[in-house]
C-alpha cells in the first residue's frame, strides 16, 4: 500500500514539475515573443498531462473506485479535465493558447493542494454507485474546464484594457477576447445546467427526491441562476466589456463557493466528497 | 394579451426574476427553515427579534409562501412564453437567416453543379426568395434555444405538479416483525394536492443484509420486504440502496439509515409492563458506539442506550452487542446499566429485560406524480444544448450581383471554429476542390 501511494504521489509530482515547466516556457514565450519557447511550453502539457492520468488510475486501482470520493481525488482530477479540455480547446482553436497562463498554474496548485490534504483512502458508500453520479461529476468538471478558460479571457480583458500585457501580441483584440470569455461562459453554464439535472436524478433514484435544498444544491442553483443573469445582461442588455468581465469574476468566485468551500463546512450529501 | 405577453417576456422582467430568484434561494443558506427543527429552534432561540421578523415575512419556510409561489408562478408564465416566442424566432431562422457581413464568392461554375456539391456536403435547401436560393447545414441547430427554453418550462410545471402531488410515505422496520402501517406507525410528506396512496396493511421486513468493507464502511445494503395486504400473504420484494422496486404504482427506496434494534420489557415497581424498542443507530466502526433514545413512563423519563456492535470490538456487525442503558428524569439519572440479550437488571424505578436484538432499516414508498414530465424536461434541456454546441447552422445564399451569381456563406455562431467549412465552400463556389 505504502508502495502504491508513494508512486501515486511520484507521478503527480511529476506533473506537477511538467506543468510549471509548460507554464514558465509558455508565459516567458509568450511575453518576449519567442515562438519556439513558446511551442515546446504547449508540448511540456502533454507529458504531464499523462503521467497526471497515470497517477489517477493508480489510484483509481487502489481505491477501486472513481476520483471523486476524496479532496485529493476531486482537486486532481478537476485538475487533469482542466488540463484536457484547455489542450482540446487550442486544438480546435490556437488563439485559446495564450490562456495557459491561467490554466497551468490552475492545474497544478489545485494538485498541490490536493496532495497537501494527503490521499486518503475511501471506500465508495452505496448510494454513490450510480451511473448518473458519474455523469453528474463528470459534467461539473467540464463545465469547470470551460469556467477557467473564460476566467483566464475575462482577466486578461480587464488587464488589457489597462494597458497591460501589450507584449502579448497572440491575444485578440478586446472584442475577441470579451467574445471568447462570452462562449466559454455559454458552454460552462449549459454543462453546469446538464450536471444539476444529472445530480438530481441520481438524487431521485437514491433517495427518492429530485431536490432537497441541500446547502450544496442550493449553491449550485444560485450559481447557475446568476451565470443566467450575466448570459441574458450579455445577450439582451448589452453588458460586455468591463462590466461583464467584473460579473464573471464575481460569478467564478461563486463557482469556487459551490464546488470546494461549501461542501467544506455545511452538513450535506456532497460534504462525502469533500470531508 | 400583447401588452402582457411583453411585460412577461421584456427582458427586464426576466433579469429582475432571475435576480429575485437567485435572492430567493439565498434565504434558506442564511436563516434555517422550519424543515430542519433543530436548526431552526437553536436559531429561534439565539435571535428571538430576528426570528418573529422571519416568521412574519416567511423567511423561515421559503418554499411554501405565497411570494416564493408568485416568484415560481411568474418564472413558468415567462418561460411558457419565451418558449413560444423562441419557436417562432427559430422557424423564422430557419427559413430566413443567412447573408450576414460576408463579401461573398462568384460561382465559377453553374449553379446546379454547386448545389449538388452543397448538397453531398449536407446542406439542405430551405427558404430563401427564391426556390433554391438557400442551403442550410444543420438546420436543427436553430432549435437549440427552443428546446432548452421548452425543456426549462416542462421540467419546473411538472416539478411543481410533483411538489403539488407528492406523496411519500417513511416507514421503519425491524427484522422479523410485522408493522401494520395504521396510526402513527408511519410517517408522510404529501402535497396540498397529494391523494391515498394504495399502502398494503401491513410489512414485515423479512432479511436484512447490509455488508461492510473491511474499514467498517457500509459497503451494500439489501433487504427482503413483505407487503402484507391480506392477513399473512403479500409479495415479497428485494430491494437494495439503488435498487428500488415498484409496488402498486408506488416505488419502493430503501434508505442508508440503520442500526440495530434493542426490544427491550419494561416492568414498572406496580408491575405494569411495558415494551420498548430503541432504534440505536449502527456505528461508524467497530470501536465506535451508537446511541439512540426512546421516550418512556408516558414522556415522564428519558432511555437512552449507547451500544457498541461486538464487546470484543472485532466487527461491527452485532453479533455479541454490548448495550448500556441509562434512565433520566430530566437532567436526572435514575439508573444505568450494561444488558446482554435474554439479561434483566434494574435501571432506576424499572426492571429492564433485554428481550430481543433485531436489524432496523427505512423505507420510502413514494407516490408522487410527474416524474416523466420532469425527466421527459431533462432530455429536451439535453437536446436543447447538444443542437446549440455541437450543431452550428451553416448557411449558402445564392444571388446574383452584376449579372453574375454569387454564394454568401454564414453561421449563426462560432465562426473562427468554421472557418474551415466556409473555406471548402469557397472552394467549391471556385471550383477549387475536387469535391465536385
Amino acid at each position: 500500500m505504502n508502495k502504491s501511494f508513494a508512486l501515486v504521489t511520484g507521478l503527480h509530482w511529476g506533473a506537477v514539475l511538467f506543468y510549471v515547466a509548460a507554464a514558465i516556457l509558455s508565459s516567458y514565450g509568450m511575453i518576449f515573443g519567442k515562438e519556439r519557447l513558446e511551442n515546446t511550453g504547449a508540448k511540456l502539457a502533454v507529458p504531464g498531462l499523462l503521467l497526471h492520468g497515470a497517477g489517477l488510475l493508480v489510484w483509481w486501482r487502489v481505491v477501486g473506485h472513481g476520483p471523486y470520493m476524496d479532496h485529493f481525488e476531486v482537486l486532481s482530477s478537476n485538475a487533469w479535465i482542466v488540463v484536457t479540455g484547455f489542450l482540446l480547446a487550442c486544438r480546435l482553436s490556437p488563439r485559446l493558447k495564450v490562456a495557459s497562463i491561467v490554466v497551468y498554474p490552475a492545474a497544478f496548485l489545485m494538485i498541490a493542494a490536493g496532495l497537501f490534504f494527503r490521499p486518503e483512502i475511501k471506500m465508495l458508500p452505496p448510494t454513490f454507485r450510480s451511473i448518473w453520479l458519474i455523469l453528474h461529476i463528470l459534467f461539473y468538471k467540464i463545465a469547470f474546464a470551460s469556467l477557467i478558460i473564460a476566467l483566464a479571457f475575462s482577466i486578461f480583458y480587464l488587464l488589457r484594457a489597462r494597458g497591460r500585457m501589450q507584449r502579448f501580441t497572440r491575444l485578440p483584440d478586446l472584442a475577441g477576447i470579451d467574445l471568447i470569455a462570452y462562449r466559454f461562459t455559454g458552454f460552462g453554464f449549459a454543462f453546469w445546467a446538464i450536471g444539476m439535472l444529472a445530480g438530481s436524478i441520481w438524487a431521485y433514484q437514491s433517495w427518492s427526491i429530485f431536490w432537497n435544498w441541500d446547502p450544496v444544491q442550493t449553491w449550485s442553483l444560485v450559481t447557475w441562476v446568476v451565470f443566467g443573469l450575466y448570459l441574458h445582461l450579455r445577450r439582451f442588455f448589452g453588458w460586455h466589456g468591463e462590466k461583464a468581465a467584473w460579473l464573471f469574476v464575481f460569478c467564478f468566485a461563486l463557482t469556487l463557493i459551490s464546488l470546494f468551500i461549501t461542501p467544506l463546512f455545511e452538513s450535506s450529501i456532497h460534504a462525502e466528497y469533500f470531508k | 394579451m400583447q401588452r402582457l405577453k411583453r411585460v412577461f417576456t421584456s427582458r427586464s422582467t426576466v433579469v429582475t426574476v432571475l435576480i429575485l430568484f437567485a435572492l430567493a434561494i439565498c434565504i434558506p443558506l442564511a436563516v434555517p427553515q422550519m424543515s430542519e427543527t433543530a436548526a431552526s429552534a437553536a436559531w429561534q432561540k439565539s435571535y428571538p427579534g430576528l426570528a418573529q421578523i422571519a416568521s412574519w415575512v416567511g423567511l423561515d419556510r421559503v418554499y411554501t409562501t405565497w411570494w416564493f409561489l408568485a416568484l415560481a408562478g411568474t418564472f413558468i408564465i415567462s418561460l411558457l412564453v419565451s418558449s413560444w416566442d423562441q419557436y417562432l424566432f427559430a422557424l423564422r431562422k430557419t427559413r430566413q437567416a443567412g447573408a450576414g457581413a460576408d463579401p461573398g464568392v462568384r460561382l465559377a461554375g453553374s449553379r446546379e453543379v454547386f448545389v449538388a456539391a452543397l448538397r453531398s456536403r449536407g446542406y439542405l435547401p430551405i427558404g430563401g426568395d427564391v426556390p433554391g436560393s438557400r442551403l442550410v447545414r444543420n438546420p436543427w441547430g436553430y432549435w437549440g434555444s427552443f428546446l432548452l427554453h421548452l425543456g426549462l418550462s416542462l421540467t419546473v410545471l411538472c416539478a411543481l405538479v410533483y411538489v403539488g402531488t407528492e406523496h411519500r410515505v417513511l416507514l421503519r422496520a425491524i427484522q422479523g416483525e410485522e408493522i401494520y402501517l395504521a396510526g402513527e406507525s408511519f410517517a408522510e410528506e404529501k402535497g396540498v394536492l397529494a391523494g391515498k396512496l394504495p399502502l398494503p396493511a401491513a410489512v414485515r421486513l423479512d432479511s436484512f443484509s447490509p455488508s461492510f468493507w473491511d474499514n467498517d464502511q457500509l459497503r451494500g445494503l439489501a433487504s427482503e420486504i413483505t407487503f402484507l395486504e391480506s392477513p399473512g400473504t403479500g409479495p415479497r420484494l428485494a430491494i437494495g440502496i439503488n435498487d428500488n422496486v415498484r409496488y402498486r404504482g408506488m416505488l419502493v427506496y430503501q434508505r442508508n439509515r440503520f442500526g440495530t434494534a434493542f426490544l427491550l420489557r419494561l416492568v414498572d415497581p406496580r408491575g405494569n409492563v411495558s415494551d420498548e424498542v430503541l432504534y440505536l443507530q449502527q456505528p461508524g466502526g467497530r470501536r465506535l458506539a451508537g446511541y439512540g433514545e426512546a421516550s418512556v413512563g408516558a414522556g415522564r423519563y428519558t432511555l437512552k442506550g449507547k451500544y457498541f456492535a461486538d464487546t470484543k470490538r472485532q466487527t461491527v456487525l452485532p453479533v455479541n452487542p454490548e448495550l448500556t442503558v441509562r434512565l433520566l428524569e430530566g437532567a436526572i439519572v435514575l439508573g444505568e446499566a450494561g444488558l446482554k440479550p435474554g439479561e434483566g437488571k434494574k435501571v432506576g424505578p424499572y426492571w429492564v429485560t433485554l428481550e430481543k436484538v433485531r436489524w432496523w432499516g427505512e423505507y420510502v414508498l413514494d407516490g408522487g406524480r410527474g416524474t416523466a414530465g420532469i425527466f421527459a424536461g431533462f432530455g429536451l434541456i439535453l437536446f436543447g444544448v447538444v443542437l446549440t454546441y455541437f450543431a452550428t447552422p451553416c448557411v449558402v445564399t445564392l444571388r446574383e450581383e452584376g449579372g453574375k451569381l454569387h454564394a454568401f456563406w454564414s453561421t449563426a455562431r462560432f465562426n473562427d471554429l468554421l472557418k474551415e467549412e466556409r473555406d471548402r465552400v469557397v472552394a467549391l463556389a471556385r471550383k477549387e476542390d475536387s469535391d465536385e
